[in-house]
């Protein structure tokens, strides 16, 4: 009941046998220690557990390790490589967008995928983007402005 | 514990379905990996039928409607001109679907193979007559979705059978369509009443028919037949658009539960009947 999958995690390809049961999520957090991968309601309805897949945000407790073979993921420690912070992650601190942060891998994530298929949405963009990422302390209205600030200070 | 397989064609997958009986078909997994988690689903293998070539994609077809094959995501039909063209009425029920990550993995042929009686899906698809593709052991047949779905989580697939394609005839394509929708909040919340309405053909003066469908208001995604008679013929005037929406009030069989009692749901499909006519009876007349 172990399979053999080859993904690429962050930029780096791993090669590592799983079992068939075993949600991406609990092979993110406990195979591959990425605890900026959060674990809330496991099943899909709070958004703390959103990776990108192939750069398009998932929940990872919906999905089977397995079915990322041949496919990369991309989790909040992926956004800051070299330990210099994206910009989402710099205005998400210059506007407060972070409380208890358990919310915020997932909605940088969640962002970071907006802007990348859509470099200047409009406020229904973003709320859209972000309407499966739930922050209860609740700073919804600074991280709206975060990302504001980062789309709108794009040149491209 | 399960075991996990890949296969490539539907000749293997629905093979091995119909010799493991315990097995499960995967597409998204967006409600089957939650239902095995909390036991109201068992499985001894998941068969991911996401490999499938032939399951894929969006297609034309020769009558002016569209296919779409049992992989295809609910984000990609929302990214497909075509079907935004031809269907606006499906595109409308979609976008609400649970939230923007969840429609990356989940299918519309899972929407419809889970019969959740609250499926968003589901009444745009039957106010456009649309049919299932099921492919089994013995063969392929196509079912209309109006038989498909036989009760809340049952429907007309056999031991072994698997949907591989959802059919739209062109009958209805581009005919203004809208859908209502009350839930506790806009997204990640099951429907409390879903209320699809397509009105045309889209010639100004011509002749106007409707079609209405609702979901979470019977055992099964169904028409509103009743209201349907009441609004008859033509662009109806308020007077005739309120007694239509008591009607399809009237005529549902909604349950009580923890999102919403049986009279809320009555209401709630009173009100969105009449709302979205209204919005679909401006576009005809625009």
């Amino acid at each position: 009941m172990h399979k053999t999958i080859t993904l690429k995690v962050n930029g780096s390809l791993e090669t590592v046998s799983v079992p068939a049961d075993r949600r991406l999520l609990a092979f993110l957090r406990e195979d591959l220690q990425l605890t900026g991968v959060k674990r809330g309601c496991g099943e899909g309805e709070c958004g703390t557990c959103v990776v990108l897949l192939d750069g398009e945000p998932v929940n990872s407790c919906l999905m089977l390790a397995v079915e990322a073979d041949g496919r990369e993921i991309t989790t909040v420690e992926g956004l800051a490589p070299s330990g210099r912070l994206h910009p989402l992650q710099e205005a998400f601190i210059r506007h407060h967008g972070v409380q208890c942060g358990f919310c915020t891998p997932g909605m940088l994530l969640s962002a970071t995928a907006l802007l990348q298929r859509s470099p200047h949405p409009s406020d229904e963009e973003i709320l859209t983007a972000l309407e499966g990422n739930l922050c209860r302390c609740t700073g919804y209205t600074q991280i709206l402005a975060a990302i504001r600030d980062v789309a709108d200070s794009r040149t491209t | 514990m399960f075991d996990y397989l890949l296969p490539t064609t539907v000749a293997e997958a629905c093979g091995y379905l119909a010799a493991h009986p315990q097995a499960q078909p995967l597409l998204g997994g967006t409600d089957l990996l939650v239902q095995l988690r909390n036991g109201k689903r068992q499985a001894d293998c998941l068969v991911d039928l996401k490999a499938i070539p032939e399951l894929a994609g969006i297609t034309a077809t020769d009558d002016g409607g569209v296919a779409l094959g049992a992989r295809v995501t609910l984000n990609e039909i929302l990214a497909s001109p075509l079907v935004a063209e031809r269907y606006p009425v499906l595109t409308d029920a979609l976008r609400r679907v649970a939230a923007y990550p969840v429609r990356n993995r989940a299918t519309l042929a899972g929407n419809l193979v889970n019969a959740s009686p609250a499926a968003d899906s589901a009444p745009p698809l039957l106010v456009l007559d649309a049919a299932v593709e099921l492919s089994g052991p013995a063969g392929s047949r196509t079912v209309p979705l109006a038989e498909f779905f036989l009760g809340p989580g049952r429907t007309a697939l056999q031991p072994g059978e698997i949907l591989t394609k959802v059919l739209i005839p062109g009958t209805f394509a581009t005919w203004p369509g809208a859908y209502g929708r009350q839930a506790r909040r806009r997204a990640l919340d099951l429907a409390i009443v879903g209320v699809a309405v397509l009105g045309g053909p889209p010639r100004p003066g011509g002749p106007v028919s409707w079609r209405l469908a609702a979901c979470a208001v019977a055992p099964t995604p169904v028409r509103l037949r009743a209201a349907e008679a009441e609004l008859g013929a033509g662009l109806p005037d308020d007077a005739r658009l309120l007694r239509a929406a008591a009607l399809a009030a009237a005529e549902v069989h909604p349950l009580s539960d923890v999102r919403s009692s049986e009279e809320y749901r009555r209401a709630m499909v009173e009100l969105h009947l009449r709302r979205t006519v209204q919005a679909v009876r401006q576009q005809l007349e625009g």
